[in-house]
């Protein structure tokens, strides 16, 4: 019998194209792992991956693939108390650089399929893509409508006064 | 981006400080809404009548209240010389040369004679409003000083603070210090409207205790070169019932406590998780007379003078929950060894033990670096008592050695929430700056070796004076530095 590292097993892509994958590097995801524990006969039945298409599933597994001797994943943090660094390190932030639509999806897709630490760098490189601009720049960036009334915003004026400067 | 939900957002926003969440937050509904957790989980507290009025703002807030954590308290305030001065040099410019017309741009609507006049009117004007700015200034500055100098000021802050103990439930975090980032510095510079050059005056004021020690029970406390509230209530304080996690730094200018008052803080600290305390001129024997915790995990200390039973007692009650130990620069009364005899291998659970420059008996020299090492071991995993050798205080080897406690290993790389790394750092100053060293304590040789018991005090001197002069002779060989053995 194959050990739990060489075995294979097939995600189901949302466009409903198989993709094989082996069981160590899926299993950085915490869905398919409960999924694969939940089944109990790992390979042979497909894994449905819902709401991930084709194109960011592969994207997402080349991230599992060069991850997949980390350390498994801790418990969440408490949100409040995670720490604020924005370091990536230079390989996730080369797999990174991908258009706007594509990094949300995999955002989306980490969050959905549970992965902490590609969640984590997929919030952070957004996190410095904010960083240093002017609300305007931000705006045009990421192609937000300003919905303020004037006097919503200048309430937001004040507010941010009472912040500091750190 | 409209295809993140607020979740996710959230947690972009939970990678970003207030500064560049700021701009963010003026972009749109949404990310105003995001943002609001993070923004303002602490709140610096300067002494000045327009910051407790945030404070109360903050604490109104339906949203930013809420993600309140922790206040950082400075009580330090203006000099009389900066009051003083700005009466002599107005700290804003208004010279008429700032002001004056420089050039004259003619135009087909206005004659030169016109154009002048006008000009010089405008200018005229801008200085006589620069001028009324200047003077408004140095009022706002009296009222500045007469306001910290006030007892109605302390009482205006302690409303602040517990006004705002009331309202946000997650704040359950205090600092006390007078020592801050250049970033803080700056921000006082600016509510205070003087020069950030300025220099300040460290008031050791006391803030009424009601303030603190009669709210809701805090999870930290930090107090750096600072006093204490005074006031405190009869009977168990309630804000130190439940507190975890207790940083005190004292430095020299430790005569602002008063001993039975740092006590009362701490006899009522029993289920402290982490502790670090820095009181380099401090006798600490009665501080660790009373600590007693269920749930020790880290222990930081630095001081002057301990009692050595004192110390071994307090050691041994947090025994089986200790997990990083370190004890820097003291003196104990029975010396060193005894007390490293009395504790060693007694941790089940001690992961890492530091010992950084302790000094012997009488304070004239200082623990070996090889001697320091044998001793964290036998602390640690028990064995043969090592062999306590000292050197003097101003052998190169002791100041070349570039060592020193990390507090970031001990404390950052689990820095709990209402926890901040600029305190922290400031909070255990004495080993900033110092190299941290990861050498596993485990490893290595065991080095031990038996040593004569005799514990005769003239014998030690004339082996003091008679290795001082060994070691002048031969400073870079530190097998023969001068050396002196703890009994």
């Amino acid at each position: 019998m194959a050990s739990t590292d060489d075995q294979k097993i097939i995600l189901v892509s949302s466009d409903g194209v198989n993709i094989q994958t082996d069981r160590i590097i899926a299993e950085r995801s915490m869905l398919i792992k409960n999924m694969i524990e939940d089944l109990g006969t790992p390979g042979e039945e497909p894994i449905p991956i819902m709401n991930v298409s084709e194109a960011v599933l592969r994207k997402v597994l080349e991230w599992c693939d060069h991850h997949k001797k980390d350390p498994p994943p801790e418990k969440d943090e408490d949100a409040e108390s995670r720490k604020k660094t924005t370091d990536i390190e230079e390989w996730d932030q080369k797999f990174m650089q991908v258009d706007q639509e594509m990094l949300f999806e995999i955002i989306l897709a980490a969050n959905y399929m549970d992965i902490k630490a590609l969640l984590d760098v997929g919030c952070k490189t957004v996190a410095n893509m904010i960083k240093g601009k002017s609300p305007e720049e931000i705006r045009k960036t990421f192609n937000i409508q300003n919905d303020f009334t004037p006097e919503e915003e200048e309430q937001i004026r004040r507010e941010n006064e009472w912040a500091e400067d750190r | 981006m409209d295809a993140l939900p607020m979740e996710l957002k959230q947690r972009i926003c939970s990678f970003l400080s207030p500064k560049h969440l700021k701009p963010l937050r003026l972009t749109c509904k949404v990310f105003a809404t995001a943002a609001e957790r993070y923004f303002i989980n602490r709140f610096i507290l300067f002494f000045h009548p327009k910051s407790a009025a945030t404070l109360r703002k903050i604490a109104l807030h339906e949203t930013l209240g809420k993600y309140l954590t922790t206040i950082v308290c400075d009580l330090t305030g203006l000099r009389w010389e900066s009051w003083e001065s700005s009466r002599r040099r107005p700290l804003k410019k208004h010279r008429w040369d700032d002001y004056r017309p420089k050039t004259l741009t003619l135009n087909t609507q206005e004659s030169y004679a016109e154009l002048t006049t006008r000009t010089m009117r405008n200018a005229t004007s801008n200085y006589a409003a620069a001028w009324v700015e200047v003077q408004a200034h140095r009022l706002r500055l009296k009222e500045l000083f007469s306001y910290q100098r006030s007892p109605n000021s302390y009482d205006d802050l302690g409303i602040a603070i517990k006004f705002a103990f009331s309202r946000c439930r997650r704040l359950r975090n205090v600092v006390l210090s007078s020592c801050h980032s250049t970033t803080v510095n700056k921000a006082r510079a600016r509510i205070f409207e003087v020069a950030h050059s300025e220099r300040w005056w460290n008031l050791h004021n006391e803030i009424p205790g009601e303030a603190f020690w009669e709210t809701s029970a805090l999870e930290s406390l930090t107090l750096i070169e600072t006093s204490l509230p005074t006031s405190f209530p009869r009977g168990k304080m309630q804000a130190m019932s439940d507190l975890r996690h207790l940083r005190v730094r004292l430095d020299e200018d430790a005569f602002i406590y008063n001993p039975s008052k740092l006590r009362r803080v701490f006899e009522d600290t029993t289920r402290l998780e982490t502790l670090s305390l820095f009181a380099s001129d401090t006798d600490i024997t009665g501080i660790v007379n009373v600590i007693r915790s269920s749930s020790l995990r880290i222990c930081l200390i630095d001081f002057s003078y301990v009692q050595g039973d004192a110390l071994v007692d307090f050691l041994l009650y947090h025994a089986n929950t200790l997990q990083r130990l370190a004890i820097g620069v003291g003196v104990t009364d029975i010396g060193w060894s005894p007390v490293l005899c009395s504790i060693s291998g007694k941790f089940p659970a001690l992961k890492r033990v530091q010992l950084e420059a302790l000094r012997s008996r009488r304070n004239q020299f200082v623990m070996r670096r090889d001697a320091e090492l044998q001793a964290e071991r036998f602390v640690l995993s028990g064995g043969l008592r090592p062999l306590i050798q000292y050197t003097s205080l101003n052998s190169e080897a002791y100041r070349s050695r570039g060592r020193g406690f990390s507090p970031y290993e001990v404390f950052y790389t689990e820095l709990p929430p209402g926890l901040w790394t600029d305190y922290e750092y400031l909070a255990n100053k004495f080993w900033d700056g110092c190299a941290s060293d990861d050498k596993d304590m485990n490893d290595g040789e065991d080095g031990f070796e038996e040593v004569d018991e005799s514990d005769d005090d003239e014998e030690e001197e004339e082996e003091d004076e008679e290795e001082q002069s060994e070691e002048d002779d031969t400073e870079d060989e530190e097998e023969d530095e001068g050396e002196y053995e703890d009994d």
